[in-house]
């Protein structure tokens, strides 16, 4: 999944992540050679900020109310990321899974080729999923640990 | 009595709505037990943005939602973002935006020709000789906010603007912000105007910060703004759900547009948690009420916002043209379609008329009329099965005529000449 030695490492910008969501990201876009771009910005400044930053991927909040100053800044320029939503298939269920679950909807460069998008999309809800589920176990945990530590305070 | 109805193939539905207040068929569809009436599980999605509505729908996360009336024809056409196919059988309703100035451009275009303060057309040309001042003295362009790039507010603010001669392109900058954030923008001075939907022009009056100049009433009377759209796919898997929702909106908006039921919906809406706003605040245009200006009193504004009356929730084909009409009007698409054809496949004037007869619900026999043609005065002593349909500038939008309307606006990128070859029926 990593980019070849000479190939240029792709630029991700996310937008209105918040920070739980956005610690499951990090450690991944790092493991898959990514580049991340400034990360938090006021909404106004969208309309600059992607000109200058010219990101190849964007994470973006489902509910983020920049969703659709976005929408119009991509809109007037193709060569800016677009909306990935129009697929059949595997792809579908897995952005599907992308905005149900994890609340995150991407915007792709039309350089960045149909397989390494779906394996970005797959990588991205398994390892939050996966983030989630250690998560769990260890709240699950630390929980079964403080009913002993509160059984052994009683007896 | 009306005709027999198709079994629901699923009952619980997740459908998707924005905070405004034309969103009141969804809240009291459920808050009022229409949606239960028709054996449905509903429940509703605040939603952030128009985007989110979109993708949502077109992934499958939500069954269905309300929509700007603009937007699952874009989505068809691919306009401005992804290609999707959007269907709608019903129009939640008519008019219910505004165009608001910051009070000191208000005071501006006033200053230039005292009629702009109770003119939209005057306020209009005023605002242009405003706009050559600035560029002659080398100002900053105007800024103006939008909710959508192909929402219906963007297309009515360039009609408003062109009216007066100004390039919406050319001489003014459209930005996109979200409704619930246009008024600390206008408050901050980022954008000088905005075109939204209620309640936040009522909101920036009664804070003292703008002016409304024009409504979507004055701009193109009783136009639709929004309406229940699912996919195509969704519609075909879904037939008996997507009419039981219909059957469930159809009561709904039957019931909004009961003056004596608009305040209770005003309260279901800011009670509920459908809208963060004071009762006022929404009860003001709900009512019929409308504050456009801060120091002068709320005038009567009884069509402000429809909801079911003049045939309102019929999914007009020639208004899905009107707005592929715009869209070629100004730039945002360029390859020739069949303009009847696309508006065919989005618009369903069909599939309301399947629900309408199993509700036995009268409903229009044909699916395409005249706009422009209809004044308050000539319908005055006539049942409310059709509504005034004039536009700001007095044009008219014939059946069948959508080049020869395009051709009568001086301010359009539209290629006449090549989408003449693929509509030559139809013009």
């Amino acid at each position: 999944m990593k980019p070849s030695v000479n190939a240029a490492p792709l630029r991700a910008l996310l937008i209105g992540v918040n920070s739980t969501r956005s610690e499951k990201l990090l450690p991944l876009l790092e493991n898959l050679g990514i580049d991340l771009l400034p990360k938090e910005h006021a909404r106004p400044d969208l309309y600059q900020l992607l000109q200058v930053q010219q990101p190849d991927l964007i994470f973006v909040d489902v509910n983020s109310p920049a969703r659709d100053t976005l929408e119009h800044v991509v809109s007037s320029d193709p060569n800016l990321p677009q909306p990935v939503v129009n697929a059949d298939g595997d792809l579908r269920i897995s952005l599907r899974r992308l905005a149900g679950d994890i609340d995150i909807s991407l915007y792709v460069r039309n350089t960045v080729s149909p397989a390494l998008l779906q394996a970005l999309i797959d990588i991205t809800i398994s390892h939050c999923h996966s983030f989630d589920v250690v998560r769990h176990e260890i709240a699950l945990l630390q929980a079964h640990e403080n009913t002993e530590l509160i059984r052994e305070a009683i007896h | 009595m009306g005709r027999p109805v198709m079994s629901v193939e699923k009952t619980d539905v997740k459908l998707g709505h924005i905070p405004l207040t034309d969103c009141a068929p969804f809240a009291v569809a459920k808050e009022k037990g229409f949606f239960d009436e028709q054996g449905l599980n509903v429940s509703l999605s605040r939603e952030h943005s128009w985007a989110s509505i979109r993708d949502k729908v077109g992934l499958g996360v939500l069954d269905g939602a309300q929509m700007l009336a603009s937007m699952p024809v874009a989505a068809r056409l691919g306009v401005a973002g992804p290609r999707l196919d959007m269907v709608t059988g019903f129009v939640l309703d008519l008019n219910g935006n505004a165009i608001t100035l910051s009070k000191r451009l208000y005071s501006a275009v006033v200053a230039t020709d005292p009629d702009a303060g109770f003119s939209p057309l005057a306020a209009s040309k005023a605002l242009n000789l405003v706009i050559r001042a600035n560029a002659q003295n080398k100002r900053p362009k105007l800024r103006f906010g939008v909710v959508f790039p192909v929402s219906t507010q963007n297309y009515e603010l360039r009609y408003w603007l062109g009216c007066g001669g100004t390039n919406p392109d050319l001489d003014v900058e459209i930005v996109v912000i979200p409704p619930p954030d246009m008024v600390d923008h206008l408050k901050s001075g980022d954008i000088d105007g905005y075109c939204v939907g209620e309640p936040w022009n009522t909101v920036a009056v009664r804070a003292g910060l703008g002016h409304v100049v024009a409504t979507k009433y004055e701009l193109w009377n009783n136009s639709p703004e929004k309406v229940f759209a699912v996919s195509r796919s969704w519609s075909e898997t879904y037939p008996g759900t997507h009419r039981a929702i219909i059957r469930a909106l159809m009561k709904a908006c039957a019931w909004l547009d009961q003056s004596e039921n608009r305040l209770v919906a005003a309260e279901i809406l800011t009670k509920c948690g459908y809208i963060d706003q004071e009762l006022e605040t929404v009860a003001l245009s709900l009512c019929g009420i409308h504050q456009r200006h801060p120091d002068r009193p709320p005038e009567d504004a009884p069509d402000f916002h429809v909801f079911n009356r003049y045939s309102a929730n019929f999914p007009w084909l020639n208004q899905a043209e009107w707005f592929i009409a715009e869209m070629y009007r100004w730039g945002q698409l360029k390859n020739p379609v069949s303009i009847s054809c696309i508006a065919e496949e989005v618009y369903l004037p069909e599939l309301y008329r399947e629900v309408a007869a199993e509700l036995g619900v009268p409903c229009p026999a044909i699916n395409r009329k005249t706009e422009g043609n209809l004044s308050p005065q000539m319908l005055q002593n006539f049942t409310p099965h059709l509504g005034p349909n004039q536009f700001i500038d007095g044009k008219r939008f014939d059946v069948g005529k959508v080049l020869r309307y395009l051709e009568q606006h001086e301010l359009s990128q539209a290629n006449i000449s090549e989408l003449r070859q693929r509509n030559e029926t139809v013009s």
